[in-house]
């Protein structure tokens, strides 16, 4: 029993996905670690062969739109109770662990970006981390360009104020000292 | 300003986490996925036995002839790899279904064991080389079969157990789970795969469609 013709859309997704797995999969290591993309991945994927009626014609608007399938994924992923995907088991295993950044490399910078607002955090990570333009950025957040580089100055801001007047980690002990 | 904002954004491109290394063997697995993302669905599927299969039947099994040439007419639908695969095979199901198997995406670590399974797969002579019988007896004397439920409980799973693959299913897997052993007998008469170091990341894909499978 064959499917019924589809003009060729199944196989401009399964270009599409292949095109851009390695990108999607950093995407997420980059985020929660290179235990858990694995995983996200595998869910990015089965969500865009649920919603394949809606793959854009053209290979760029192919992969923003997964890249928004992604994003979805990552918002709606349980940190708490992480999902474990039969179709993500191998992966998991090909992906070396041991590449996983040393505990002091970069850590000052990303600090400082977990302590921003997370609309600015996220869209210093899409420009500086995962490659995108401010153009392609402004899409995956579904905002006019405009916005999105106002955001983007905003968030460089925000970020040069926590590194040049990062928090205190004693503070807290003083005014314990001081309330008590 | 310009020169400090210039610094910044230098900056926040160094200090990226690492990505993931991505080797063939990764870039392999990324592209299976995106072909097997298509049937999978999530959780984990319970097969029920319908009936056991009696002793005695032997499914017929047809292999296609050495080589990755395409079948002449396949009433499937293949994607990304699968349409030029390494070898098809075919084979009847215990209910009279018939399946074609397609094998492709050979990775490793070692070259020469990629390159033996990938020579291997696209050249035995399937009808000699597997032992479906001996591998559905394997499979029925495991008493290490457990499977863990959607709710994270662990149940019983083998042979006579309600978990228990039905005889189609039992089938697949059996002649799927008989080129292994095939090839990893193979590997090992042509003296490969000494150092356990050989076998490292060596895997290849594979994917079965039946006459009988909901489309």
């Amino acid at each position: 029993m064959s499917a019924a013709p589809n003009g060729g859309a199944d196989d401009r997704l399964t270009d599409s996905l292949t095109a851009n797995s390695v990108d999607i999969l950093n995407y997420f290591a980059r985020r929660v670690g290179h235990d858990d993309a694995p995983d996200l991945v595998a869910e990015t994927m089965m969500a865009a062969w649920r919603r394949s009626n809606a793959l854009p014609s053209d290979p760029d608007g192919a992969r923003m739109w997964l890249f928004g399938i992604a994003r979805n994924v990552l918002a709606n992923a349980d940190r708490s109770h992480r999902r474990r995907l039969r179709l993500a088991n191998r992966l998991r295993l090909l992906i070396d662990r041991s590449s996983e950044p040393a505990a002091d490399a970069g850590i000052e910078i990303r600090d400082a970006l977990q302590r921003l607002p997370a609309e600015h955090a996220e869209i210093l990570r899409l420009v500086h981390w995962d490659g995108f333009s401010l153009q392609e950025a402004s899409m995956l957040l579904n905002e006019p360009p405009t916005t999105t580089r106002s955001r983007y100055t905003r968030a460089k801001t925000a970020l040069r104020g926590q590194l040049e007047h990062p928090p205190d980690p004693t503070s807290a002990v003083v005014l314990l000292a001081d309330g008590s | 300003m310009r020169e400090r904002s210039d610094e910044l954004e230098a900056l926040l491109d160094r200090t990226a986490p690492n990505g993931v290394p991505i080797s063939r063997a990764v870039e392999a697995e990324l592209g299976r996925m995106a072909v097997a993302a298509r049937t999978e669905t999530p959780g984990v599927a319970v097969h029920r036995v319908s009936r056991l299969a009696t002793a005695g039947i032997i499914a017929a099994v047809v292999f296609g002839g050495a080589g990755a040439a395409a079948a002449a007419v396949s009433v499937h639908e293949w994607f990304g790899w699968e349409k030029n695969p390494d070898r098809i095979y075919e084979f009847t199901l215990p209910s009279g279904d018939t399946c074609e198997t397609r094998l492709g995406v050979v990775t490793g670590d070692d070259s020469r064991m990629v390159a033996a399974v990938k020579d291997y797969i696209a050249s035995v002579d399937l009808g000699d080389a597997i032992d479906v019988p001996s591998e559905l007896e394997r499979r029925r004397a495991d008493t290490n079969n457990w499977t863990t439920l959607p709710d994270g409980t662990e149940e019983y799973s083998g042979y006579g157990s309600d978990l228990y693959p039905d005889p189609d299913e039992e089938y697949k897997g059996a002649v799927s789970g008989a080129l292994v052993a095939a090839v990893v007998a193979h590997l090992k008469s042509q003296g490969l795969g000494a150092n356990p170091a050989d076998w490292s990341n060596l895997t290849y894909s594979g994917r079965t469609q039946c006459s009988g499978d909901e489309q």
